[in-house]
């Protein structure tokens, strides 16, 4: 058996393991009923007088702060807390195929909640004449932006058993992530710190690079950090499981 | 036959100064142990004596301070090689409770790359007598049920050393003499297995040879017969007469309770032979119990 194989067994485990408890309807039901109130109470859809899907998109980054951690909490925490960690860390192969296998996993399940979305973009299309490109774009940026926030709480989820810590250092460290691009943040370090360690920070927040995407054009640079936070973070995830494996 | 490989179709295992510590604890202390291929080892001790600890580095979840694991002459338990002839039923259960126990086994027997998988699983289910309960979530299952599929998934790429931890710790009694049949009946197919345990009587009936464990230590290794000769001290003969009890201890029992009815007067007499629980005993001056 492949990697690829291994990949797809944990990956069909996985995937299935979200809808056989009530994780999976409770997280579409929040999902799709604050993307609605963010796109259209808070956002103006209407009032806008627009036919775009920017009010819905532009929170996406929030609503992942919180919603993201609450599916990656259990990658692994909940691996540790029933023990089954155990067997897993005996199988003949390395925790890469595991670790792969699992945010993928997730990461279809963020994507079937936003594909779940696709009403919005049949009512904004027959209220007007959308640019379709830019909302595909849209779409391929929070997909992006969900996998980066998984990545992030698959590791933290690592390296506890507890559910509760995981999510909340994911939810701490996804906001960072988005705190370090925002434009209140980066103003009041524009007073007193060099340009350059300003445009750095601003490089490393998921936020600069979401709101690049949402412009409707797909730069590499911006897909490049996506790829590469995922990566990072998986690796990340691969040495934590090794390191922790007999907690 | 290089020596080496003559060496290594004779021991399935070979643990070489094993060491391991937790801080200032020391879990495993400089074990050596050389276990025979198809032979049931039983590793005997209270809790907290290292046995768990010793089936980790075993099984490569933990990885010694000092000393080397040595599996079938293969290396170390990290390498792939290695841990696809280690089977592991860990002490705790470590299956999925929302799955059923084919979709557990099942889980398992695909990540091992099992050819026919199904049959496997199924042949298994029949193996731990759960083939009816087999769509049912393990959530729905009593411990011992729990168990024995742990038992099961420990099975599922047929090792060729299987290492038991505690299996009959918290199981009612028909789970736990399916288990001790289970582990008989694998015993006489040839496979190699590592029993944990603290029920001296478990490892008195089905191991071929006992290790005694405490504080980490192995104190000694032999077969039942070869330790309680060692160490289980002499037999007591119990002898009544006319309502009073005396006790005399002999190495030849036989020869004392013959002598005791030709003296006269005897109205019962009880024969308690040493068992591993002597052994214990003698080897760390408490009870296996305490």
């Amino acid at each position: 058996m492949n990697a690829y194989q291994r990949t797809a067994v944990v990956f069909r485990r996985e995937f299935r393991s979200y809808f056989q408890t009530p994780l999976a309807a409770v997280f579409l039901v929040i999902f799709l009923f604050l993307a609605g109130l963010f796109a259209f109470n808070i956002g103006d859809f209407f009032g806008r007088g627009t036919a775009d899907l920017r009010p819905f998109f532009q929170y996406h980054p929030w609503l992942y702060v919180f919603l993201v951690p609450a599916v990656s909490m259990r990658l692994w925490a909940e691996e540790r807390r029933t023990g089954t960690i155990e067997l897993i860390m005996t199988l003949p192969f390395g925790t890469t195929d595991l670790v792969i296998g699992k945010f993928l996993a997730a990461w279809a399940f963020t994507s079937v909640a936003l594909a779940l979305t696709f009403p919005m973009w049949i009512t904004v299309s027959w209220l007007g004449s959308p640019d379709h490109g830019t909302i595909v774009v849209g779409y391929i940026a929070s997909v992006f932006l969900a996998g980066a926030f998984l990545a992030v709480g698959a590791f933290l989820s690592a390296l506890t058993k507890n559910q509760v810590i995981a999510f909340v250092l994911c939810a701490v460290a996804c906001f960072l992530l988005l705190l370090a691009g925002f434009p209140t943040v980066l103003d009041f370090l524009r007073g007193w710190a060099p340009l350059g360690v300003v445009e750095a920070l601003a490089s490393t927040s998921a936020m600069t690079h979401y709101e690049s995407m949402m412009r409707g054009v797909i730069d590499m640079r911006d897909a490049l950090y996506f790829v590469l936070v995922i990566a990072a973070f998986l690796t990340l995830n691969v040495f934590a499981i090794d390191w922790k494996k007999s907690d | 036959m290089h020596r080496r490989e003559e060496y290594y179709s004779r021991f399935m295992l070979v643990l070489r100064d094993l060491h391991k510590c937790f801080g200032s604890i020391v879990a495993v202390a400089d074990l050596t142990l050389e276990v025979n291929t198809g032979e049931v080892f039983g590793l005997l001790g209270p809790n907290g004596a290292g046995k768990s600890t010793t089936i980790a580095m075993i099984t490569g979840l933990l990885t010694p301070d000092s000393g080397t694991v040595d599996v079938l002459g293969l290396g170390s338990p990290t390498s792939a090689a290695v841990r696809m002839h280690l089977g592991l039923a860990p002490q705790e259960i470590t299956l999925y409770a929302d799955l059923t126990a084919r979709e557990n086994l099942l889980f398992y027997a695909r990540l091992y790359g099992v050819v026919n998988a199904r049959a496997r699983v199924e042949e298994l289910l029949a193996l731990v007598e759960l083939e009816a309960r087999g769509n049912d979530r393990l959530a729905t299952y009593s411990g011992g049920m729990k168990r024995r599929l742990n038992f099961a998934a420990a099975l599922v790429h047929d090792p060729k050393l299987l290492l038991l931890d505690e299996p009959t710790a918290g199981v009612d009694p028909q789970s736990r003499n399916r288990i001790l049949d289970l582990v008989r009946q694998l015993a006489s197919e040839g496979k190699t297995i590592i029993y944990t345990t603290h029920y001296m009587e478990e490892a008195a009936k089905i191991c071929d040879r006992v290790g005694i464990v405490d504080g980490g230590r192995m104190l000694d290794v032999g077969t039942v017969a070869q330790l309680v000769t060692r160490h289980g001290g002499q037999s007591s003969v119990a002898i009544e007469r006319a309502g009073v009890q005396t006790r005399v201890l002999t190495n030849d029992p036989v020869a004392e309770v013959t002598r005791q009815f030709a003296i006269g007067g005897v109205t019962s007499v009880r024969v308690e032979e040493p068992d591993l629980e002597g052994v214990f005993l003698a080897l760390t001056g408490r009870s296996l119990r305490e």
